[in-house]
């Protein structure tokens, strides 16, 4: 026998269980433009029906229903497209960094040109080509000091731009070096929060409820973490979600590992990320690799690019402005200023800083021969240059050998100077333990480096040069010529001479012969003499940068070419991520998004229930209202 | 993609995702519009880009070589218009050689000759120290430096103060100008080759037979270096000379056995021993101590210069020693030997026009091919982008238009 008020408790039940649905559909309806929101959806089910099949059953037909409870409240979410997404974001976050900040670094170059008047135009290249024009127009009219003045500023105008761009540049690896500090610090922050979560989570769990905006929330972070770094997520224990990112636990449960940034003094002082254990963290995708890739790699060697041209220019251009003489008649003088390594004039320097010197910074060396490029060299051997073979042949003609040097991947540009003497120049280091525009070794068990070119002062291992050692300007032939290397970032400090800037006279145009047989030219041919400028302006044509032995223009376009394909290929990159994430983004939404229509379809099916309910409740009431009030004294 | 049911926000995002790529394509018209250029970065268009370096090099490296020919086509025209006067001033010089050659003009008439080749001769030298910008135009490298110094004083057979003696102080230096890549020309002439009518000789008094060096030494003729070798005899020194680029021939005196230098075109000789060398000097050619000239030749040896001024002031005294065969023989022919010269400096220079014309000429014509070139490569087609500005803005009105419909209706407006 059912209870007198089996009826009004199964509908008050109803009545709870409908408002409960209301207020679900309400929680979706208020929730419709919350970023990550899932739709909650509420189960319905049977309540318990009675009787259960024992001796206090009822005589009667059963069971008898008792009504309806929720189930549970779940969210309507597809894990698959979520981890799709989380592997996809961190392409998106790479591009996305990669994109911005080439762009800025395509800016710097302000190339190409927009405007149609070329005196307009302000960049690196013009600069160059003025700067090599500014000669020519002094070689037209060499005793005039107005010639002078044009290329004085001219020259300050290249200087400068060479600055800036190192300046431009170390800029954005500054801002790219802050932006890895504030993206490790949030993924600490968000590490810290999902553990928290976590906790949080598990309990709600553990009773039995659905913590549906908790785990909300814990997606959104997850989403967020997702683009900065290539996390690894598993789910496989309901118990204990774990991230990883670079192959090792950052959140495991409630616990979170901290990501710690330390100074690195070889790095300029910016910071590198480490576990507390001192591993290095691994990243392979996402906004932090992207980060730490613009900061290590592309602006890495963007400024030493930079510094490539601006060693080159001022080493040349003083090599010859040294060999000419002034309107003063002096000579001897430099027209950039340099700043030597080391001071020592044998480039001698203590590398391990105990207070002994220990290596030799030399940059470059050229040897006394007069050499013609297109001679077959008869002679065969094998050379070593910075630890890299290079064999010769008889039948090989010197610019053969020379462009083998260049292809061999030695870091050294081999070239005739303006004297068709073999000059052999150190360029900047891929590897970051070696110093950039140093020569590192030189050995040759032939004799292309001793009796062909006039480098080396012997053949084998007792004539070789090696860095390591001091002294080693003893190695070279008597009659060779080097220079210490510059120091470090060239492009920082290019300045033309101060004793140039206060006294134009010093300019020199003119060449000069060497009266007394010591080597050196002394006396000037004459203020109307050209000579020099003509020399300084035809480096214009001379191919002398590295690798590829390409002329001043060339390396630019190489540059540019460079970075213009690095540009396109992240901006491609982007996109392609942008709208891939978009069209996942997509499917989430369409499965887990609020749709207003439906739920209002649903408030008016709630609406609809629950009136029913209260109209059963009526009902039922009536009917003990008769029982009680009509039966009886 | 397989979407079937759409989340209520969905049209709106997706709407504003593809209206900001579009507006993204709007702008770069718009800047392709303002700019008149195709690319505003390299990435756009890296072959393009650096295409277009290439070219702005180009053409700015034609434009210097322009600016060096049009200057040193000035140079060069300033000195043509100072030889054809000094011709003309020769040729007056020759009528009064021809006219006191003869045997009916007096001694007074030949004193008022001597006076007028005098004057001439100062027209001459007037031209020779002519300026060019402010400096000095016939004075070779030495442009600061008055290229003919005069020396006056007393001369037989006058009480007035001539020029005794004509000096060149300045060098032999030809400033280069680049004309082409790697294409030095030279449009100046210094003085010590444009005025002067006969070749330049030396003989030395020093006996060359048992000359034998010691060690390697190097001179200078005329700024050509020539190396000597130890061992070398007098025959071996002057074979080396004969094959030098330096337009001198050189030989030995049989009478004194001294080493002879003679010029194979007019001009002053420049002679320097270089590089610690001494071989000039020894062979009596060069004063001791004095490497480096001007006028550095020993004075023992035997100099006859052969400049213009030398044959009109030998001329003048002629006339005023009254001198009529000298005049009418020697000098006569000198006079003409000078105008030969001349002229022939006047073909020289007139080639060297003819040359620096034809270069301008090519190099405006490679201007104007680099600058077409430029222009396919750099500069956008106005009409093209305002059609794709047109397309775009069209497709862009009909999107925000359409955004605008779907968002509007919902259930909610039909419930009670």
């Amino acid at each position: 026998m059912v209870s007198t008020f089996h009826g009004i408790e199964m509908g008050k039940r109803s009545l709870i269980t409908h408002t409960q649905a209301t207020n679900v559909t309400g929680h979706n309806l208020n929730n419709l433009n919350t970023e990550g929101y899932t739709r909650q959806v509420i189960n319905l089910q049977e309540y318990e029906p009675i009787f259960m099949p024992d001796m206090t059953r009822e005589e009667r037909a059963g069971q008898m229903g008792q009504g309806v409870i929720t189930q549970n409240i779940v969210r309507v979410r597809d894990v698959l497209i979520d981890n799709r997404l989380i592997f996809e974001r961190k392409d998106l976050g790479y591009y996305e960094i990669r994109n911005k900040y080439i762009h800025q670094m395509e800016l710097i170059y302000s190339e190409p040109t927009i405007y149609n008047d070329s005196k307009l135009t302000t960049n690196l290249r013009k600069a160059f080509d003025d700067f090599m024009s500014g000669w020519q127009d002094l070689a037209n009219h060499p005793d005039e000091k107005s010639a002078r003045t044009v290329l004085l500023e001219r020259a300050n105008i290249l200087t400068h731009s060479v600055r800036l761009h190192y300046n431009q540049f170390t800029d954005l690896r500054n801002n790219v070096d802050l932006e890895i500090q504030n993206r490790v610090n949030e993924i600490n922050d968000i590490a810290k929060k999902i553990a928290h979560l976590n906790d949080r989570i598990l309990r709600s769990e553990a009773i039995g409820d659905n913590p549906n905006d908790l785990r909300d929330e814990r997606d959104r972070l997850i989403d967020k973490l997702s683009k900065i770094a290539d996390i690894q997520i598993s789910r496989e224990d309901n118990d204990e979600l774990i991230i990883y990112i670079g192959g090792r636990h950052l959140v495991q449960g409630q616990k979170y590992e901290k990501l710690n940034l330390v100074a690195n003094a070889e790095n300029d002082g910016y910071y590198d990320v480490y576990w507390k254990d001192g591993e290095k963290l691994v990243v392979r995708g996402g906004e932090l690799s992207a980060l730490l890739e613009l900061r290590d790699v592309d602006l890495y060697y963007e400024i030493k690019k930079i510094d490539s041209f601006a060693a080159n220019v001022t080493d040349l251009v003083n090599e010859i402005h040294r060999d000419g003489f002034g309107l003063n008649s002096k000579t001897g003088n430099n027209f950039f200023v340099e700043f030597p390594f080391v001071t020592d004039p044998a480039g001698n320097y203590d590398r391990n800083r105990d207070g002994v010197d220990d290596s030799t910074y030399i940059f470059r060396v050229s040897g006394k021969n007069k050499l013609e490029l297109y001679d077959k060299i008869g002679i065969r051997g094998t050379m070593n240059i910075n630890g890299i073979d290079i064999a010769y042949y008889e039948t090989d003609t010197l610019e053969q050998v020379i462009r083998r040097i260049n292809e061999s991947g030695a870091r050294v540009n081999a070239f005739l100077n303006p004297q068709s003497k073999l000059t052999i120049k150190a360029d900047y280091e891929l590897n970051r333990e070696n110093p950039d525009f140093v020569i590192r070794n030189l050995r040759d068990d032939g004799l292309f480096l001793t009796g062909y070119a006039g480098i080396l002062r012997e053949s084998g291992d007792a004539g070789a040069f090696n860095w390591e050692n001091i002294n080693q300007v003893n190695q070279f032939d008597n009659l060779a010529q080097w220079s210490v290397a510059p120091q470090v970032h060239p492009s920082a400090y290019m300045e033309v001479d101060q004793k140039i800037k206060s006294d134009i006279s010093y300019i020199a145009a003119a060449s000069g012969i060497d009266t007394n047989g010591d080597g050196i030219k002394d006396l000037s041919n004459g203020v109307g003499d050209s000579e020099n400028a003509l020399r300084i302006s035809s480096l214009k044509h001379s191919k002398v940068m590295v690798g590829m032995s390409l002329t001043f223009s060339e390396y630019f376009e190489m540059i540019i070419a460079d970075i213009g394909s690095r540009g396109s290929h992240a901006e491609k990159g982007f996109k392609s991520a942008e709208l891939l994430v978009q069209n996942l983004e997509n499917i989430r939404k369409s499965i887990s998004g609020v749709n207003v229509d439906e739920e209002f379809a649903n408030l008016i099916k709630f609406q609809h229930g629950y009136n029913a309910s209260a109209k059963f409740v009526a009902e039922v009431d009536k009917m003990i209202e008769t029982i009680i009030f009509r039966l009886g004294v | 993609m397989s979407i079937y049911r759409i989340s209520t926000n969905m049209p709106n995002e997706n709407g504003v995702f593809h209206l900001n790529n579009r507006e993204y394509s709007m702008d770069k018209v718009n800047q392709q519009i303002n700019t008149g250029k195709k690319d505003r970065l390299p990435r756009e268009n890296v072959v393009d880009v650096t295409q277009a370096m290439t070219i702005h090099t180009k053409i700015h490296k034609i434009d210097q070589y322009i600016r060096n020919i049009q200057d040193g086509e000035s140079e060069r025209s300033l000195i043509e218009v100072k030889i054809n006067d000094t011709i003309q001033i020769l040729q007056r010089v020759r009528e009064l050689a021809v006219q006191g050659a003869n045997g009916i003009y007096t001694e007074e008439d030949r004193k008022k000759m001597a006076i007028e080749v005098d004057q001439l001769l100062r027209d001459v030298i007037l031209n020779a120290n002519s300026k060019y910008k402010g400096n000095f135009l016939f004075s070779g490298y030495q442009k600061y430096t008055k290229p003919f110094e005069t020396l006056e004083g007393a001369v037989r057979g006058i009480n007035q103060s001539m020029i005794k003696e004509v000096r060149y102080l300045g060098d032999n230096g030809k400033q280069l100008r680049e004309m082409d890549t790697g294409e030095y020309i030279a449009t100046g002439m210094p003085g010590s080759e444009a005025f002067w009518g006969e070749q330049f000789q030396i003989y030395s008094a020093v006996n060359t037979a048992n000359f034998r060096l010691t060690q390697d030494q190097v001179i200078m003729i005329d700024g050509n270096r020539i190396e000597f070798k130890a061992g070398d005899n007098i025959y071996a020194i002057m074979d080396k000379i004969n094959r030098s680029p330096a337009a001198v021939t050189a030989s030995v005196d049989i009478v004194n056995g001294g080493l002879v230098l003679k010029t194979t075109k007019p001009h002053k000789l420049e002679l320097a021993d270089i590089e610690g060398g001494t071989l000039l000097q020894d062979l009596g050619i060069l004063e001791k101590g004095r490497q480096i000239g001007p006028d550095n030749y020993e004075p023992t040896a035997t100099v006859i210069s052969g400049s213009i001024f030398d044959i009109l002031i030998g001329l003048r005294d002629a006339f005023l020693q009254n001198n009529q065969e000298d005049i009418g023989g020697r000098f006569l022919g000198s006079i003409d030997l000078a105008i030969d010269n001349l002229t022939y400096h006047i073909a020289e220079t007139g080639a060297i026009d003819n040359r620096l014309k034809y270069l301008e000429k090519r190099l405006g014509d490679d201007k104007i091919a680099y600058t077409e070139t430029l222009t396919k490569i750099e500069d956008v087609d106005i009409a093209e982008a305002i059609t794709n500005l047109n397309m775009l803005e069209f497709a862009h009105k009909t999107a925000l238009g359409s955004l605008a419909r779907i968002t509007k209706t919902t259930l909610m407006d039909f419930l009670r």
